[in-house]
């Protein structure tokens, strides 16, 4: 899976601190595929909670289909649509695939809404995803990712 | 009886059965637990472990099987197997067809050339057949005939190697897999100021192969090409340093050969221009090399 690097910068925002591990029934912990470094030790660090679940819902937007070995159909399938022309027609093609993939993939997300925003100057499209984490109802998840041709 | 998640179980090989297993073994440990999730990063990682070791598997697997001749399934491992055997797959074969030449002249003999051509056509296409060995013949009454004369569908080809005993890689190729090995003949010249041939046989029999023999063998190598190779001075007479390896053979058709009936010569035939070919038998015989299920 590509990273590139307008995407690196990971924001350790609000969300990714929200988690409390004595209370939570399920805690998620995850690999950080963006490699940072644990400030405690050399370790690689980890990704917890909500924010797993941006990143997992991040890694499948950026998945193409037939890039997981012997799982073609896993993936969103966008990365064709970035040649299209930039349109609202395309955005919307491309929201619709972006929903498909996390719904079918991503159990954990409880998909409220996509919006795909063609930016015009950067020639990218800005996709905003809102989602409810199962068993947590309380509080709305929003991820954006930038999606360019070059990554 | 229950998988033991602190144990890895290693007797699967399929990349789903093998992820499984790896998924399995994460369930023993809780400092990572999305394994379990398509999008998460763990099972990015799972995916490459998963394919890595599936693609060992795979690799031990055909290796395991290209080992034995029952069980190989690439070409160049049967041919192998094969050749440990002493048998050297049949090569592609010409199609032949049997003609009487006559030759309306009043010379006492003619020899005909090794690669004379004749023409034909078959369903509207032209094709040449050739006369891959010197022939001679004597006259009777005004004509010189050649007798159940056997033209090979194909092109004439000689390749020339000079030997050189310091390059350890070097190798006399049938650079074309279409080539009709009953066709091959094979010349030793002494080098290039000794312009002395001998005509080297192909070795049917190791037990009569002396030191001294002029034989040559005969091995299919990579992509189904053949490779021609010779004596170490103890099993067959050895080369030396600047002697020129001739190879001379028929690349042909296969089968879009078969079926011509009418020849005409290409040209003179030891200068005697007026030709008559009488066919005995149309072409045939032309066909793919051997196939692995047959070897």
């Amino acid at each position: 899976m590509a990273h590139g690097a307008s995407l690196n910068t990971a924001f350790p925002d609000a969300q990714s601190k929200n988690i409390n591990l004595d209370r939570d029934a399920q805690v998620y912990k995850d690999l950080d595929l963006f490699f940072g470094k644990k400030n405690t030790s050399k370790d690689i660090s980890k990704v917890n909670g909500i924010q797993a679940i941006k990143r997992s819902v991040r890694n499948l937007i950026l998945t193409n289909i037939y890039e997981k070995p012997f799982h073609p159909e896993i993936g969103s399938g966008i990365r064709g649509l970035l040649f299209e022309p930039l349109s609202p027609i395309t955005a919307f093609v491309l929201s619709q695939k972006v929903e498909d993939v996390i719904e079918n993939f991503e159990p954990r997300a409880r998909l409220v809404g996509v919006r795909a925003n063609p930016d015009l100057d950067r020639n990218a499209y800005e996709i905003s995803v809102e989602f409810y984490v199962q068993n947590a109802p309380t509080e709305l998840v929003d991820t954006t990712v930038l999606l360019e041709r070059l990554r | 009886m229950a998988a033991n998640p602190r144990r890895l179980n290693v007797t699967e090989l399929d990349f789903d059965d093998i992820k499984d297993n790896l998924k399995i073994f994460l369930k023993g440990q809780t400092e990572f637990t999305d394994y379990d999730f398509e999008g998460s990063g763990m099972n990015i990682l799972l995916d490459t472990l998963a394919y890595n070791t599936h693609y060992l598997a795979f690799n031990a697997n055909m290796l395991a099987n290209e080992m034995f001749l029952d069980s190989s399934s690439l070409r160049s491992s049967v041919v192998s197997h094969a050749k440990t055997l002493g048998y050297v797959p049949q090569s592609a074969r010409a199609a032949t067809a049997t003609v009487e030449v006559a030759l309306n002249t009043t010379n006492a003999t003619a020899t005909m050339d090794a690669g004379t051509v004749f023409n034909t056509t078959i369903e509207g296409d032209a094709y040449t057949f050739i006369n891959p060995i010197e022939k001679t013949a004597a006259n009777i009454g005004n004509s010189i005939v050649f007798s159940n004369l056997v033209l090979y569908e194909g092109t004439f080809v000689t390749s020339r190697y000079t030997v050189n005993t310091q390059d350890v890689e070097q190798r006399f190729l049938i650079n074309d897999n279409r080539v009709d090995t009953r066709t091959l003949t094979v010349k030793v010249q002494n080098s290039v100021s000794d312009s002395t041939t001998t005509t080297y046989t192909l070795a049917t029999d190791i037990a009569q192969i002396t030191g001294t023999s002029h034989v040559y063998f005969l091995q299919e190598v990579e992509v189904g090409k053949f490779e021609v190779y010779f004596g170490d001075g103890v099993l067959g007479s050895a080369l030396s340093d600047d002697n020129i390896v001739i190879l001379q053979y028929v690349v042909s058709n296969k089968e879009d050969g078969n079926g011509a009936s009418v020849f005409t010569s290409a040209g003179a035939i030891d200068t005697v221009s007026s030709v008559i070919v009488t066919t005995i038998d149309s072409s045939s015989g032309g066909s793919e090399a051997e196939s692995i299920e047959s070897i």
